[in-house]
């Protein structure tokens, strides 16, 4: 395991640099004069230079890329002109909230997903099977912001249940029930799809571990059918199920951009949204990278979980 | 092809998809021709005018714009870019993949690490990151979705031609004297087809999603042109005052991708049966007993009379066992022998009914162990039987043996389903049985993994399961067919010690004459699900009457005695 | 005529050399083999599973490059078959593979499947190729209607019927059989067999004829070699090797075989 462990870090260093790079490329490819974007169409020749020159414009893109990278493993992602604050604190706050959101999301897709799909497979071809995959349909099929926006209509406009928007203090925010009461749409929201694909798989993955030879073998050996389903079944379906729950925390971490965009939410995504409009550059950079880096840390935890349940990978 | 698309419409959740989307293509197409108003045309005056206005069907938006004409046009926008997507990263990805896949090596090293640093992006946020580098604007945003999708398709179909590159059938190209590139595009690209098929068709209703999304966070479609994902960015603006506004483009949005859904999925089961999520039903816990059969008689140890199973196939039910009759005394072992189909494995398989069910049914007969009726037991008494009284060895015990669970745990679990009994003297009894069956370091074996095994090891270890609660009849089907020979000789002298020492009856399935020959008393040799000829071993080995026996005999390669050169022709098993 | 001659064949696996991930020593699969095959006969090759006897059989066909050795066919050296393209190699030697069913591509008929061979190595001309793919059919005792079906219409001894019937349309004269019937039912077994023995007296072929069945290879070869980890360690006639067998692996392999009588 140690050894393993060392071997998947090891692999990250090249992905990391690759992140790296592409989000260093896309923003320094950018047509057009940031520093232009910057200043405005009123910017004096003297302050352009004098701004480029800032932003390591006047050297050759390896310089800068190395220049770039260093500072931003200094942890200086530089200051964001249209919010006038370091990056790094307004990237952290709004990850913050984002990490709440998605966090809450999948954690809830990956229960209704698995319990959905294990009781549909054992159930295979009756009512609830149907209902079940009915549900899938409906759930991946949707889209978020339109789901978010009938929610806002039917919860909080007309029932008047649930706030409709507004969530402003994630950190410092004391008030516990405030935050969930303003957490249930969104994060419902963006479950929705990730739960879909999550239930659909692990019904099929349920379904395919059912036909194993080792499944008989459990019956011959007279295991009663709820441990064959949960002790045998489950344990062999969950090594495809996790990864893909993996992959969904992609999803979910790309589909809080709408869903915050929705609900008002104050997280990275409506920020990047905001950012591009606005052409900060180096605001849509460090939250890029910061986004990217959870998510490729969180892919690692997530094959090391697989690598826990699996002997058999990396042997 | 037609038999793809007749495939297609069989299924009726496909077919709605299909009709659904052949209604929006046909609308969205025909834009030009529908009497609609101008989508762009402002009326400051007719604003937010509810849906069944006459002259607006359904209602204006926030600058009096004809909601039904912008929907019309919306849709053509969203289709158009969610198509042009899905063709274009289904093209550059699979390019990308089966290079890689195929070729192998250094460039698939470093296409696959550029894929992977792609795919370390959160999907919808690399799509982000080329728009910010882009600027909005919808031929940007489909660039967007094509980047964000490429890797997906990159990933699959490399798997697929990868997993080509290796097949017999591909170096058999080779020493034909095919050429590189004409293995790639005739013998791989046909086999990957479907996939990329498969890949585009699931996904292509995702790419228009996410081109609607962007449109929707202002990045896509700029105005005045808008896309159903704009109009719902719009039309969230007035949620409050005018809900149809936003609603609608979105409901189309989730129609345009459940069909897409629908027929992505009724394709990939039309072309992949395999990946079908379930046709062949379930396999419940006990094979399932056509009602009405008559109670079994009460034997001396197992006795099967007149045994039927048939297997419903989509072209009828067919019957694997005809009428087998067969007992197993108390101490006894007996062979049952036949070629592949004729009908011993699902014997040996229905004597506990684990004859997976659907598609199997026991449709006559009677099977009574001792004072028990099998086919009557309820589901639990039936379990209880099953590893207590009657246990099961199984060939090629790699894929038998559960791949996840310590060995030592699955033998232990065989004990701990049966009787109370704490966790330390299940390992202790463990460890007997692991020393039992003469494996290496008993005491420590049980800890290893069934991949960490050899086969012969393996075979050892679902022998000691089998015996884990000293069982009257052990059932083995081909036990050593998937082993070496010296390892086939070491295990089937070690189930002959075992049966001597405990008093066991076995139940040996083989097609190997000269392995029943080994190991079993009396024999029966079957073919097309009946038994032809049955007797005491030797005996009847040595003096076979049935031509399907003689058949078995000729042609079981024996050292020592050349085989005739024309062997008896042995008549054909009915299928 | 020395039809196959082999000689220090080695074939080393190199090490994985990992950082971090788990490293694996080189992997000897042939070490120094060395045999030859008069014309029209059949070198029967035995061994149990790991032993490298499929190794040596793709070094044979140019599937797998050796380390180091030499292997000439009917005389002339594999290396510059090999150099010379598929189309020189694939007229020496053809190889028959153990599972038949995944040796034909699943999406070609036959016909194409013998196509191949027949326009590549034999450079038959167009009009003349229908012609000569029924009558490999009717060489391999299938109907020449079969043509146009796909591999999986068949059975496994029909699609193991086909693949030689591909191997031949090369016109090469040395053909390797790597264990061509254990996938098969024993009564099929005996019948390809035959097949085999039809045509190798018919064309004057010759056999390298690998199996882990001592049976079998005792009914098909002329002389037989015992191979266990990567090395021959006895060979002969058949009938001397497995009635009294000299090494002591020889004797364990023989005394684990199934017998008839005693």
């Amino acid at each position: 395991m140690g050894a393993y462990l060392l071997g998947r870090l090891a692999g990250l260093v090249p992905v990391l640099i690759g992140l790296s790079l592409i989000v260093f490329l896309i923003m320094a490819l950018i047509p057009g004069d940031p520093a232009l974007a910057i200043l405005g169409p009123y910017a004096t020749p003297d302050s352009l230079a004098r701004v480029r020159a800032e932003l390591g414009l006047d050297r050759s893109l390896p310089v800068q890329y190395a220049a770039w990278l260093g500072h931003v493993l200094a942890g200086d992602l530089g200051r964001s002109h249209s919010l006038n604050r370091p990056v790094l604190d307004e990237v952290g706050e709004r990850f913050a909230a984002t990490l709440v959101l998605a966090g809450a999301a999948l954690v809830l897709a990956a229960l209704i997903g698995l319990l959905v799909g294990i009781v549909a497979a054992v159930r295979q071809g009756g009512t609830a099977d149907r209902l079940a995959t009915l549900a899938v349909l409906v759930g991946i099929s949707m889209p978020s912001f339109w789901l978010g926006l009938l929610l806002i209509l039917l919860v909080s406009v007309r029932w008047r249940l649930l706030p409709v928007s507004g969530m402003y203090a994630i950190t410092g925010g004391e008030d516990l029930s405030d935050l969930l009461a303003h957490l249930v749409l969104p994060a419902v929201t963006l479950a929705v799809v990730a739960a879909g694909v999550i239930a659909r798989l692990t019904r099929s993955a349920m379904l395919e571990v059912l036909r194993q030879d080792f499944v008989r073998t459990a019956r011959a050996k007279g295991v009663p059918e709820r441990r064959i389903i949960v002790a045998h079944a489950l344990k062999a379906a969950l090594v495809t199920v996790i990864p893909v729950i993996g992959i969904q925390a992609g999803f979910v971490l790309g589909g809080a951009v709408y869903v915050e965009t929705v609900f008002q939410w104050p997280g990275i995504g409506r920020m990047l949204v905001n950012a591009i409009a606005t052409r900060d550059v180096l605001l849509v950079q460090g939250g890029v990278l910061v986004v990217a880096t959870a998510y490729v840390l969180f892919n690692l935890a997530a094959d090391l979980l697989q690598r826990l349940l699996d002997p058999r990978i990396g042997a | 092809m037609r038999a793809l698309a007749a495939r297609l419409l069989e299924n009726r959740l496909a077919a709605g998809g299909l009709a659904v989307m052949a209604v929006v293509g046909a609308v969205a197409l025909a834009a030009p021709l529908l009497p609609l108003a101008d989508p762009n045309a402002t009326a400051p005056a007719a604003r937010l005018l509810p849906p069944f206005t006459p002259g607006a069907w359904l209602g204006t938006d926030a600058l009096g714009r004809d909601l039904l004409a912008r929907l019309v046009w919306g849709t053509r926008v969203s289709l158009a870019v969610g198509l042009a997507a899905a063709l274009l990263a289904a093209l550059v990805g699979s390019a990308i993949g089966l290079a890689a896949g195929f070729l192998g090596g250094r460039t698939e090293t470093i296409l696959m690490r550029v894929i992977d640093v792609l795919m370390a992006f959160p999907y919808l946020l690399l799509a982000l990151a080329v728009v910010a580098a882009l600027g909005p604007g919808l031929l940007n945003a489909l660039y967007a979705v094509v980047v964000a999708n490429i890797p997906f398709f990159a990933r699959t179909v490399r798997g697929a031609a990868a997993a080509l590159r290796g097949r017999d059938f591909v170096e058999a190209a080779r020493l034909s004297g095919m050429g590189e590139t004409r293995i790639l595009l005739t013998e791989v690209l046909p086999n990957v087809m479907p996939v990329i098929v498969i890949t585009a068709s699931t996904t292509v209703g995702w790419m228009i999603l996410e081109t609607a999304g962007l449109s929707f966070l202002g990045l896509g479609s700029q105005p005045p042109q808008a896309d159903l994902g704009a109009m719902l960015g719009e039309g969230r603006k007035v949620l409050i005052t005018a809900p149809a506004v936003a609603a609608v483009p979105g409901l189309v949005v989730f129609l345009i991708v459940m069909s897409l859904n629908l027929i992505g999925d009724g394709l990939r089961d039309a072309l992949d049966p395999r990946l079908r999520g379930g046709t062949p039903g379930r396999p419940g816990a006990a094979t399932r007993v056509a009602p009405g059969l008559a109670p079994a008689a009460p034997a001396e140890g197992l006795a099967v009379r007149d045994l039927t199973v048939a297997f419903a196939r989509p072209e009828g039910a067919a019957d694997a066992v005809r009428g087998v009759s067969l007992a197993v005394a108390p101490g006894e072992c007996l062979g049952l022998v036949g070629e592949s189909g004729s009908g011993k494995s699902v014997t040996a398989h229905a004597v506990t009914r684990l004859v997976a069910s659907p598609p199997g049914l026991i449709r006559g007969g009677t099977i009574a162990f001792r004072d028990d009726d099998l086919l009557a037991l309820p589901p639990e008494g039936l379990r209880r039987l099953r590893g207590r009284r009657i246990a099961y060895v199984f060939q090629d015990p790699l894929t038998t043996l559960h791949p996840l669970m310590r060995v030592g745990d699955q033998v232990a679990e065989a004990i701990r389903v049966h009787r109370v009994l704490p966790a330390r003297a299940a390992r202790t009894r463990t460890r007997d049985l692991f020393a039992a069956v003469m494996l290496p370091e008993p005491e420590t074996i049980g800890l290893a993994y069934p991949h960490e095994l050899s086969g012969g090891q393996r075979q050892r270890v679902a022998i000691a399961m089998a015996l884990a609660n000293d069982p009257d009849l052990i059932v083995a089907d081909e036990p050593t067919t998937a082993l070496d020979v010296t390892v086939q000789a070491e295990i089937l002298d070690l189930l002959d010690r075992l049966r001597r020492e405990r008093h066991l009856a076995i139940l040996f399935i083989s097609h190997d004459v000269g392995v029943v020959r080994r190991i079993c008393d009396r024999v029966a040799v079957m073919q097309g699900g009946r038994i032809v000829e049955e007797g005491e071993t030797r005996a009847l080995l040595a003096a076979p009457r049935h031509p399907v026996t003689r058949g078995l005999i000729a042609a079981m390669p024996v050292l020592g005695r050349r085989r005739s050169a024309e062997p008896r022709p042995v008549p054909e098993a009915r299928p | 005529m020395t039809a196959v001659e082999v000689r220090d064949l080695v074939k080393t696996y190199p090490a994985r050399r990992a950082l971090f991930a788990r490293a694996r020593p080189p992997v000897a699969a042939l070490k120094g083999v060395s045999l030859t095959v008069e014309a029209g006969t059949t070198l029967g090759i035995v061994g149990e599973s790991g032993c490298g006897k499929s190794t040596l059989a793709r070094c044979l066909v140019g599937l797998v490059r050796p380390t180091s050795g030499t292997i000439r066919i009917e005389g002339r050296p594999l290396a510059d078959l090999a150099a010379a393209g598929p189309r020189a190699l694939g007229r020496a030697v053809q190889y028959v593979f153990q599972d038949p069913v995944s040796s034909l591509n699943p999406r070609k008929t036959i016909r194409q499947a013998l196509a191949a061979p027949l326009r590549f190595l034999a450079g038959v001309a167009p009009a003349a190729r229908e012609a000569r793919s029924r009558e490999l059919m009717q060489a391999v005792g299938m109907e020449a209607e079969h043509l146009d079906r796909f591999p999986h219409e068949f059975s496994g001894g029909q699609a193991q019927r086909i693949a030689i019937a591909r191997a031949l349309a090369a016109g090469a004269r040395v053909i390797v059989l790597d264990e061509p019937v254990s996938a098969l039912d024993l009564t099929v077994q005996a019948q390809v067999l035959r097949l085999l023995a039809d045509l190798k007296a018919r064309h004057g072929l010759t056999y390298l004829f690998i199996s882990h069945d001592l049976a079998v290879v005792e009914a098909v070869a002329d002389r037989v070699a015992v191979m266990s980890g990567g090395e021959i360690v006895e060979e002969g006639a058949p009938a001397e090797v497995f009635a009294a067998p000299t090494h002591p692996y020889t004797q364990r392999l023989v005394a684990a075989v199934p017998r008839m009588t005693g």
